[in-house]
């Protein structure tokens, strides 16, 4: 495909609201790496009055406002903070889950590979586990009734996969997060800075191994 | 014997004091040593024998960098405080020696030569084991110096810090050329060997260790940092998982998007569309364009699909059609009327000859047996044939037809067809023709 090609199909996701990572999309997202493209799309979208964001560990990159005081953008950017807000809570919860099921409780980050039977297995030997993916469950408003862990898990990930926040991968159930993980962490370092919220306290469990030599 | 003996006044001077000055100043004082009543005797003592000094800044007593250095090495576990400053001032000195020793040589000189040649050789291997040293180092920080340092954010700078340091000597190495060795030993046999030699294999070593402590020192960081990164995201997400249990129904404040962060400035999907000021004047021509384009993008596709023209169904179940009789067929009807309207055995082969149907005779002949089977139930079944034909002498199952005779049967022909056919048979000498019963 042509450089010409590439460019509109960049400027196409962008404007489509996603969050172009290696996850999403890598064809584009190499594109975007290169610096000389890079300017390219800015320089295209400051037409628009808009410009290029980058997450903060350059996992992404989305489309903004070159002016998010203008009345409309402001209008857009607060639709969207009211729709994180209602589910914040349960993707923060998903996180605690998560990490919870790994051996170095390491967080969630773009790039790293679920597998759902394994998941599965960790939140079905754990009593506190399913209490938590029933949280996660109700938090997130996906729950149905009478559904058991596996039905349960397996909204969730479909969930998380209609709002871009994993992609399927492969024919079984692996999934792949993507970048809005990262925007995501941005958005709650933010929020803990503006609401002033304490200094973290020691991570749960598991993270001595982070610190070994 | 007055030098040895002033070594050996030095040496014993260390090892009274050893214990109570030299040893704490060195490991525990960063080589200072603090002025005190007790250390009054000391500190005289070493100063006279060149193993301290008075610290210009500090207004304390420094231990020489040669005891430093010497206790250093023989412990082996120390941090030795070896930079590319010092490395490059081991570079120089060389330089210098190498200069003074083609000095001495175009003058003649051979005392001071080979004083000169000995200081280049002890200074290479000095040089050597610097550079050995500083590489080892590299390597007890990354297995050993960083795991006792418990903040990982100490680490991280300390990392740095390393990385920093190989990074200033590797490019010290790297001025050390070939190139610049040879230039420095010029035509000298000994300096060739011992700069081009002995020290170049130095250089390689030690770069080639160095690269390698560097790419260590790198991937140490960066896992480092991927420790920092996740701590940091664990601590975030606590913070909000025990917020949302102190604060039921917690949601955080509009006035977040005031001003609007980066990290919430995220458009919403924009959908393809345009609408143009179709009044304004400035953009006529532009619109006129745009709108013939359009309409020409619109009418390609139907030129490409041209669709068939629809043709009109109507039920003729009742209609006759009539089409062009066959003329084979035609033929072949004559030719049963015939049959039928004379009563008398009829040839097909004759027939062919005079209606000159538009096939081959044999064809004819099959054609007619077919068309009279077909249609036996339309009235042809009161015709009967008659093969003319020759048993095969090679092959007694086969049979060669010359000719097929058509003819009315006995009860249907006027008169006595047998009879007819008996002598139509013998007049045309053919004593088979006789129709069968």
């Amino acid at each position: 495909m042509s450089d010409k090609s590439r460019f509109g199909e960049c400027v196409r996701a962008l404007l489509s609201g996603k969050v172009i990572c290696q996850e999403t999309d890598e064809i584009l997202f190499q594109y975007l790496e290169d610096e000389l493209h890079k300017s390219d799309i800015r320089d295209f979208l400051a037409r628009l009055d808009l410009t290029l964001g980058q997450t903060r560990d350059r996992a992404g990159y989305f489309c903004a406002y070159a002016d998010p005081e203008d009345k409309a953008a402001k209008r857009a950017i607060r639709s969207q903070f009211e729709r994180l807000l209602k589910e914040m809570e349960g993707l923060v919860a998903w996180l605690i889950l998560l990490r919870s099921t790994q051996d170095d409780s390491r967080p969630l980050k773009a790039g790293d590979l679920l597998r759902e039977a394994e998941l599965l297995e960790a939140i079905e030997a754990s009593p506190e586990l399913q209490k938590r993916l029933e949280d996660v469950v109700h938090h997130l408003g996906v729950l149905r009734s009478g559904q058991n862990a596996k039905g349960m898990l397996n909204s969730i990930l479909k969930h998380l996969v209609k709002h871009d926040y994993l992609k399927e991968v492969g024919a079984g159930s692996h999934y792949r997060a993507t970048a809005k993980w990262s925007l995501l962490y941005d958005q709650l370092e933010f929020i803990r800075q503006h609401e002033d919220m304490p200094e973290a306290p020691a991570p749960e469990g598991g993270q001595g191994e982070l610190f070994d030599g | 014997m007055a030098r040895a003996d002033e070594a050996k006044a030095a040496i014993q001077c260390l090892l009274r004091h050893l214990d109570t000055v030299v040893l704490p100043a060195c490991f525990e004082n960063r080589g200072m040593i603090p002025f005190a009543p007790d250390n009054e005797k000391a500190i005289d003592d070493l100063i006279r024998h060149h193993l301290a000094y008075q610290a210009i800044d500090e207004g304390q007593i420094q231990l020489s960098g040669a005891v430093i250095d010497l206790l250093n090495r023989v412990t082996r576990n120390h941090q030795m405080h070896l930079s590319g400053g010092q490395v490059g001032d081991l570079w120089q000195e060389i330089q210098d020696l190498a200069e003074g020793y083609h000095l001495a040589t175009r003058k003649g000189e051979e005392i001071q030569r080979q004083e000169y040649l000995q200081g280049i050789q002890e200074t290479v291997v000095y040089f050597s084991d610097k550079l050995h040293e500083a590489t080892l180092r590299f390597s007890r920080h990354i297995y050993h110096h960083f795991a006792i340092i418990a903040d990982l954010d100490l680490r991280i700078r300390e990392n740095e810090r390393c990385l920093k340091e190989a990074r200033r000597l590797n490019q010290l190495l790297h001025t050390i050329s070939f190139t610049a060795l040879g230039e420095l030993a010029g035509s000298d046999r000994q300096l060739n060997r011992i700069l081009l030699n002995d020290f170049r294999k130095i250089i390689d070593q030690a770069a080639h260790s160095l690269l390698d402590a560097t790419h260590r020192l790198k991937d140490n960081l960066g896992r480092l940092q991927r420790d920092r990164e996740a701590r940091r995201l664990n601590q975030l997400i606590d913070v909000f998982h025990q917020h949302y249990q102190t604060h039921l129904g917690f949601e955080p404040s509009l006035q977040v998007l005031s001003p609007c962060p980066e990290a919430f400035n995220r458009i919403e999907p924009l959908p393809w569309l345009a609408y143009p000021d179709v009044d304004a004047a400035l953009h006529e021509k532009v619109l006129s364009e745009l709108a013939a384009q359009a309409l020409q993008a619109n009418q390609r596709p139907l030129r490409e699909t041209a669709v068939e023209p629809v043709a009109n169904v109507e039920d003729a179940c009742d209609v006759v059609i009539d089409e062009p009789a066959d003329s084979v067929v035609e033929a072949m009807v004559t030719f049963f009327d015939q049959v039928l309207a004379s009563y008398t055995p009829r040839s097909a082969l004759a027939a062919y000859e005079e209606l000159a149907p538009p096939l081959a005779a044999d064809d004819w002949l099959i054609a007619l047996v077919d068309f009279h089977h077909l249609h036996l139930a339309d009235g042809y079944a009161d015709i009967e044939l008659h093969f003319d034909e020759i048993q095969d002498s090679l092959f007694n199952g086969n049979h060669e037809v010359h000719d097929v005779h058509f003819y009315a049967r006995q009860d249907v022909a006027e008169g006595s067809p047998a009879n007819h056919s008996a002598a139509q048979a013998e007049d045309s000498g053919h004593p088979g023709m006789a129709p069968l019963a």
